[in-house]
């Protein structure tokens, strides 16, 4: 191999890259975000009517988060500065509730082997709010792709017109749980788009997405080792909540991504 | 027109299916060919080398999106001819020339298992790019499909060119770890 062949093996980067690339490269113009405020305009009307008939559980649980697969014609709009660039996504979790909570850090206090993480962030007292584990070789393609990726994201930043999406991952049956005060979310997925130049291999990568409903944090434990391990290591997960004040307003994007990369 | 009627166009073998490409992509493809050329001519060389190969490719080929398909077929034009010049300035080109004549006697096999290892190469890559996160993407992408100036990456995506620069630093020792874990180097 030599710098030539790296060169032209470029092209086998997958097409939708490619063309999402070009729409940020030539300066595409600002897709208007109007329909998604409609939408959301409906839903947000079709919130305060129900929150009419169940006061009660809207007292106890400050945030509410729901989840859908996505229409056809949905798409989302991430800004990068005054540049928009559109993102599939198949499923799609909402939220409302408050504009601020605060901050959390978590630990994780169980891993399948030793020397699990690779990269940790900023773990200075074993508490990370990003945690990447080394790749693993994938039996069923073989190539190695990521084990496991920790992170949270806090429900004020998709109120109002936001949303969390599984970028190009099709979820197969969700399976809802309660851990305390926690909502878990345990589902497979399968990629949408493929990891080879054929277009013939589409893994399926396992997703634990644990939501804390009074304190607004999303911790999605994600990756392509297998369902059992990824919920031992969210089973012993200590989140602990921090000083800092999370407001919708620190974002610049209200969409963001709960999809499996190592970053 | 939509990029699916273009592709009929080729599918038809008809005459408007080139001049219908070059309307909507000729500026995109000449830019491609001209970032990696250096030089209005090639480029634009290129890119008639690229209507040439959309062609061919086509029917055969039904292009999922069209933009990219002209887009690699604009690498493999502009990327050859970087490397033929390439070739010809570092020595005289004849002791070359002549390997390069016996070779065609051995194409076959020998073009084979280089195929082979570039498309095992390029679905590398293509993994590799998978598994960043989506600034990321851009960013590498950016810099190593379309061949852009970091300050123009930077511009686009309002980062500082100090912060593309580390994310290209740090993007290029994590796909030398994986080449070197998949036995490249």
């Amino acid at each position: 191999m030599n710098e030539w062949m790296l060169l032209q093996a470029m092209n086998g980067i997958h097409t939708d890259t490619v063309e999402r690339t070009r729409q940020l490269l030539e300066n595409k113009e600002v897709i208007p975000m109007y329909r998604m405020r409609k939408v959301w305009r409906t839903v947000l009307i079709a919130a305060l009517i129900a929150s009419f008939f169940s006061i009660t559980a809207y007292a106890v649980f400050h945030f509410s988060m729901n989840g859908h697969s996505s229409a056809e014609n949905e798409s989302y709009t991430v800004q990068f500065g005054n540049q928009a660039v559109e993102w599939p996504s198949k499923y799609v979790f909402r939220f409302e509730g408050p504009e601020e909570c605060r901050g959390v850090r978590f630990k994780a206090n169980w891993t399948p082997k030793e020397n699990y993480w690779d990269f940790a962030q900023p773990e200075d007292d074993g508490y990370a709010s990003l945690l990447e584990g080394s790749e693993i070789r994938n039996e069923e393609f073989g190539v190695f792709l990521p084990s496991c990726v920790i992170d949270v994201m806090y429900a004020p930043q998709f109120v109002n017109d936001g949303a969390m999406i599984l970028m190009d991952f099709e979820p197969d049956k969700i399976t809802e749980e309660s851990w305390g005060d926690v909502q878990v979310y345990k589902f497979a997925a399968k990629s949408g788009h493929a990891i080879d130049a054929d277009q013939t291999m589409f893994p399926t990568g396992n997703f634990v997405i644990l939501f804390h409903p009074e304190q607004g944090w999303i911790v999605g434990v994600r990756g392509y080792d297998s369902m059992e391990n990824l919920e031992q290591i969210a089973r012993n997960l200590e989140v602990v909540q921090t000083e800092e004040v999370i407001r919708s307003t620190d974002f610049e994007n209200k969409i963001d991504f709960c999809d499996i990369y190592i970053g | 027109m939509e990029d699916s009627a273009i592709v009929d166009l080729y599918w038809q073998r008809s005459d408007r299916a080139i001049a219908e490409t070059e309307q909507k992509y000729g500026a995109y493809c000449h830019r491609i060919a001209y970032n990696i050329c250096q030089c209005d001519e090639d480029a634009e060389e290129c890119v008639n080398d690229t209507w040439l190969a959309a062609w061919n490719a086509m029917p055969d080929e039904r292009p999922r999106v069209l933009s990219a398909f002209l887009a690699c077929l604009t690498r493999n034009a502009a990327i050859g001819r970087w490397r033929e010049q390439h070739r010809q300035k570092r020595g005289g080109g004849e002791r070359d020339l002549v390997l390069e004549e016996l070779a065609d006697c051995l194409a076959t096999p020998r073009d084979t298992e280089e195929e082979a290892e570039q498309r095992e190469l390029e679905a590398l890559v293509g993994s590799f790019v998978n598994n960043l996160n989506h600034t990321e993407q851009l960013v590498f992408t950016a810099r190593y499909f379309y061949l852009c100036p970091v300050n123009q990456i930077a511009s686009k995506l309002h980062f500082s060119e100090s912060k593309v620069k580390s994310m290209l630093f740090r993007l290029r020792g994590r796909l030398r770890a994986r080449l070197e874990k998949e036995g490249y180097c």
